[in-house]
């Protein structure tokens, strides 16, 4: 049983991180039509710019946490308009490239800033477990899923209930229509990005303490971010937070009930295997090809 | 909540020359051969090992390449999955070339390999674009893991000599020089067949299915199987391709096969150019060779490949073989 | 569109494409070369301008006769720092080359994981101290570095380019994979490789190229090394084994499970993971009911495991590769979870029972501002021994250095106190138990192998 619950929270903690790196796709998703291939790096970068603030200006964790993730919407509005906005009209293969490209960049920039020596961000919470059914779970596992929660919870509030919100919808939709009802495409567009960097920063600091900052940090968990926004069906966010979950849970279930050295393949197996029965996603709606 | 849609979207860059009349594609095969014999006099003048292996290595990617023009360029399928299919094949060929020797494993390679492609297309046949892609990028790292535990069929850790170099009537093509001639012939094959396949209707149809797909179907276009044949002809040249590698790089380890050459391949595509198969070649050129140049800058060789990357995509988002439709531009307006 | 005029237009475009890859690939020379003067301050290879880089190297070659050198006679292979002696196989004193020994340093510039300077701060440190003692045969010493990346092709592209900038030694490779596929061109290349991986599979026994030398401890003696001190030392009978899902940690799990059912333990438990795992659950969970953990991994997932284990409650003595170092010396893991924390290594220069390595130790850290691990302290080790060769050789020709590696019996190093080569060309043999935590790296045994 305890094992059990150990299992299932660290499962619930991964798929928290991976529901706050597939929700920064998504966002930038419905505005723009692109994946941004640059999110996983964009949190890697959030944890060092959270490592930085610590070590560097000796702020508070906490103090240091908020800067980064507030200089993260700055970073995700400069990709926006270095990588998108140039490209706008042009094949959104081109514009995904092009986040790699950005992705990489950012990847080296941050070898050369900080050295890819790994280092330890700390956490307020420390190392610390509290008791449940047998199972210590950290309470940096129950800070990671409380912070998502609310970070949910405001989303979804900033998508049904804002004029961004509508307008987003609205681009998601239909583009060209979008357009012509005055939604300002360029701007929508850069606070999307926005967004996603912030919920990237969030993800890197909340997973560097569990993880150390590393350059290779965001990565893993961009891929687990994709397949976590598959299983959701892309679009709505209830859907790709319980993807998200279901991934991390999975996950370590069949690593612990079924054969742990194939860990890494489990969640991707997963995601193809809903891909074939279901292609829209389990939660996603019937997709309709448009030209 | 608005209905969640996925738009394939085409790449223009690839609309355009699609409606040349096959006619007009007669002088391919010409150019195929004289470029190949233009490469071929390189040797004889730059001999290097280490000028030949870089120019073998990006032979070896280019006919992945290549092979990745099929499945994306021509047919639109949005795929990160040929590093695996590349890493199949090479795998593939160590295991049965073990045994059996160059030609059976280069032929075991480009069957398992275009058997798994098969498999894996109609596993995910009803996945549209996005959710295409990352299916793919699951399947290259599933590919990975299978290649370090399956020790079996690899080795342990994946790592494995193969040391079967190429065998043509008693003649083995054993120096970087003997194989840059093999290699220069592989891609001449492999050229030769695309060239065949953009003469038949299969060209037509694809590009058909690829920027209309409702219509293609109405007009009785086989899109399911236009879509299977092109995903599987195409992942069988990244398997041979993969065969090719392992024979010219004497040792093979899953580090070669990952993701991030997956992305290498789609560069190789993108900043090539989505026209014609010569995009995918120059593209390889550049993917290759740009970060041996840049050698002298060390620690930030990295960042600076990635700033040129970024940077040639925006200035050339057409990719480089879209350069002389931007000089035509420019000569016309003169 | 004309599409006859389209294709001529590619097939130029092509032409000029590979006639920039022949011009570029015909030049020569591009990567940094640096000769390290004694009195220059700290310049690295990385950094040079290609060709100011190249002038130099060509102006020590080209002018330099070897009789400007005074101090050649006078040359001992005694460093001010390292208190080194030769022993066995000096005798080169009076060596005169007629160029410059040329050491190319092999190792993984850029990437994710690399960390370059572990390398090329003893390399540089230890070439400047040679040429202020004279150099050798008569010339300063010059090293080159190239980045080796992850990825055996990677790894003999950049071989490639070594060969063809005609290096003396060849030092570097910390990936098995890269000195493995390196095997054909080292025989023909015909040139020593003091190689940096620790994996059995490179053993001249398994097939690996006779012209490598390990100065890294080999994975299974270090591995068989440890689980015999967490028998001895610790009284441990039920084991827990991690390992990282390579060749690395597959042929450390075998050595010591062989040792451990010799002295009649048992495995109770083993867990692979991957390189990049982001959790260890699972695996460390399964660690339950062990009397201690061996855990053979990289400095995230051994930071990981640690937490994770005190998070647990498994509170048990946990014994790690040569990563631990790094673990401890960047805090990976909580203090509260390093308080029963060692590290099998190759070497431990800082907490070592002999003056001359903490000496050497606190140098380096004056110098570059950080305490080396066993990685700077072989590199530095690795320049000595190619002195030593070279100087009891009495030329630069690859056989002949080859076969003085081969009789080395050196006890003037600061990282292993004595190197010896055995017949699979290992120069390590002991392995120091380092106990990490409180503050302290401290060595409490070294194993003999």
């Amino acid at each position: 049983m305890s094992r059990f619950v150990a299992l299932l929270s660290a499962g619930i903690s991964t798929g928290s991180i991976y529901a706050l790196v597939a929700l920064g796709f998504v966002t930038i998703y419905k505005a723009t039509g692109v994946i941004n291939f640059a999110q996983g790096d964009l949190a890697t970068l959030g944890s060092y710019l959270a490592f930085w603030a610590v070590s560097s200006l000796e702020l508070a964790t906490g103090v240091a946490y908020a800067l980064a993730i507030g200089l993260m919407f700055l970073v995700g509005v400069g990709l926006e308009r270095i990588t998108t906005a140039p490209l706008r009209g042009r094949s959104v293969h081109v514009v995904v490239i092009a986040t790699l490209g950005a992705g990489m960049a950012i990847r080296a920039g941050l070898g050369i800033w900080q050295s890819s020596r790994p280092k330890r961000l700390p956490s307020p919470l420390g190392i610390r477990t509290v008791g449940l059914f047998g199972a210590r779970i950290p309470y940096q596992s129950i800070l990671i899923v409380a912070v998502t929660a609310m970070v949910v919870v405001a989303l979804i509030l900033l998508f049904e209930r804002t004029q961004f919100g509508r307008q987003l919808r609205a681009l998601a939709t239909d583009t060209e229509a979008a357009r012509l009802q005055g939604v300002m495409v360029g701007r929508m567009s850069m606070l999307s990005f926005g967004i996603a960097g912030a919920l990237a920063g969030l993800a890197g600091v909340l997973f560097a303490p569990v993880v150390s900052v590393n350059l290779n940090l965001g990565f893993v968990a961009m891929l687990n971010g994709f397949a976590a926004a598959i299983l959701g069906g892309f679009g709505r966010i209830g859907g790709v937070v319980v993807g998200a979950l279901m991934i991390g849970v999975f996950e370590q279930m069949a690593a612990g009930y079924i054969a742990p050295q194939l860990r890494e393949v489990y969640p991707f197996a997963l995601m193809i295997l809903v891909i074939a029965v279901r292609p829209q996603g389990l939660f996603g709606s019937e997709i309709r090809a448009r030209h | 909540m608005p209905a969640t849609e996925i738009v394939p979207t085409t790449p223009e860059s690839a609309r355009s020359g699609s409606a040349v009349p096959p006619a007009h594609r007669r002088h391919q095969l010409r150019t195929v051969v004289l470029v190949v014999a233009a490469l071929g006099l390189i040797p004889l003048r730059y001999g290097g090992d280490y000028d030949l292996s870089i120019a073998n290595l990006t032979i070896s990617y280019a006919i992945a390449a290549i092979g990745f023009y099929l499945v994306f360029g021509l047919s639109g399928q949005f795929a990160f999955s040929h590093a695996a299919f590349f890493g199949i094949g090479a795998y593939t060929f160590a295991w049965a070339a073990h045994s059996r020797g160059f030609w059976i494993g280069l032929v075991a390679a480009v069957i398992a390999t275009a058997l798994v492609a098969l498999a894996f297309a109609w596993l995910v046949r009803r996945a549209s674009h996005f959710y295409f892609a990352i299916a793919t990028l699951g399947l290259s790292e599933i590919a990975l893991i299978i290649f370090r535990e399956w020790t079996s069929f690899t080795a342990i850790g994946g790592e494995v000599a193969v040391p079967n170099d190429p065998t043509v009537d008693g003649f083995r093509f054993d120096s970087e020089f003997r194989m840059f001639w093999f290699l220069l012939g592989a891609l001449v094959v492999t050229m030769v067949i695309v060239v065949l396949i953009e003469r038949s209707p299969l060209r037509r149809e694809s590009i058909a299915m690829r920027d209309h797909p409702e219509v293609a179907a109405s007009l009785g276009v086989p899109i399911q199987r236009v879509r299977f044949v092109m995903f599987t002809l195409g992942s069988a040249i990244a398997g041979f391709a993969g065969a090719l590698f392992a024979s010219d790089q004497g040792f093979i380890s899953p580090t070669s096969f990952g993701v991030g050459l997956g992305i290498n391949i789609f560069l190789m595509v993108i900043l090539g150019g989505l026209t014609n198969m010569w995009g995918a070649v120059i593209g390889a050129t550049f993917v290759v060779l740009l970060p041996e140049r840049l050698r002298s800058f060390a620690e930030y060789r990295e960042l600076i490949f990635a700033l040129l990357l970024v940077a040639t995509i925006l200035a050339l988002p057409e990719g480089i073989t879209g350069l002389r439709q931007a000089w035509r531009r420019i000569t016309r307006r003169a | 569109m004309n599409h006859t005029r389209g294709h001529r237009r590619v097939f130029a475009a092509i032409g000029i494409g590979f006639a920039m890859i022949a011009t570029a690939c015909g030049s020569d020379g591009d990567s940094a070369s640096t000769t390290v003067a004694p009195t220059t301050v700290a310049t690295t290879a990385a950094t040079t301008a290609p060709t100011t880089a190249d002038t130099t190297a060509d102006t020590t070659a080209d002018t330099t006769a070897p009789t400007t050198a005074e101090t050649t006679g006078a040359t001992t292979a005694d460093s001010a720092t390292g208190g080194s002696t030769t022993d066995g196989t000096a005798g080169g004193s009076d060596l005169v080359l007629t160029e410059p020994v040329k050491i190319a340093l092999l190792i993984p510039q850029t990437g994710a994981s690399a960390i370059p300077e572990v390398f090329e701060d003893p390399m540089e440190m230890a070439v400047k101290q040679i040429n202020a003692d004279g150099g050798i045969g008569g010339f300063d010493v010059e090293y080159t570095t190239y980045d080796t990346g992850f990825t055996p092709e990677q790894g003999t592209a950049a071989l490639r380019q070594a060969l063809k900038d005609k290096p003396t030694v060849l030092m570097g490779y910390a990936i098995t994979s890269q000195v493995l596929a390196a095997s054909d061109l080292l025989n023909e290349a015909k040139i020593p490789l003091i190689h940096f991986s620790a994996a059995d599979e490179t053993n001249i026994s398994a097939g690996g190229s006779p012209w490598t030398f390990r100065v890294k401890l080999q994975n299974s003696t270090q591995a068989a090394a440890s689980a015999q001190f967490l028998m001895d030392e610790l009284g441990a009978k039920k084991f827990g084994i991690m390992y990282t899902n390579s060749a690395y940690g597959t042929t450390a799990r075998d050595a010591a499970q062989a040792v451990i059912e010799a002295g009649g333990g048992e495995v109770i438990a083993d867990r692979s993971y991957a390189q990049d795992a982001t959790d260890l659950t699972e695996q460390v969970l399964a660690m339950e009911g062990a009397d201690v953990v061996l855990n053979w991994g990289f400095p995230n997932t051994i930071g990981l495991q640690l937490n994770q284990m005190f998070q647990n409650g498994i509170d048990i003595p946990t014994m790690d590769s040569d990563s631990s170092i790094l673990t401890y010396e960047n805090q990976l893991a909580d203090a509260d979870a390093m308080t029963k924390f060692y590290g099998a290594v190759v070497c431990n220069p800082s907490g070592d029972s002999r003056e001359s390595a903490r000496d050497w130790a606190s140098t380096f850290e004056k110098q570059y501002g950080y305490n080396p691990d066993a990685n700077s302290a072989f590199t530095w080790d690795s320049v000595y021994l190619y002195k030593l060769a070279i100087e009891a050789a009495g030329s630069a020709d690859g056989e002949a250095i080859k076969t003085a590696l081969e009789s080395v019996s050196w006890d003037g190093g600061v990282c292993q106190t004595h190197y010896e080569t055995d017949e699979n060309h290992n120069l390590s043999h002991d392995t120091s138990i380092v106990f990490l935590g409180g503050g302290k790296r401290e060595t409490v045994a070294v194993t003999k192998g």
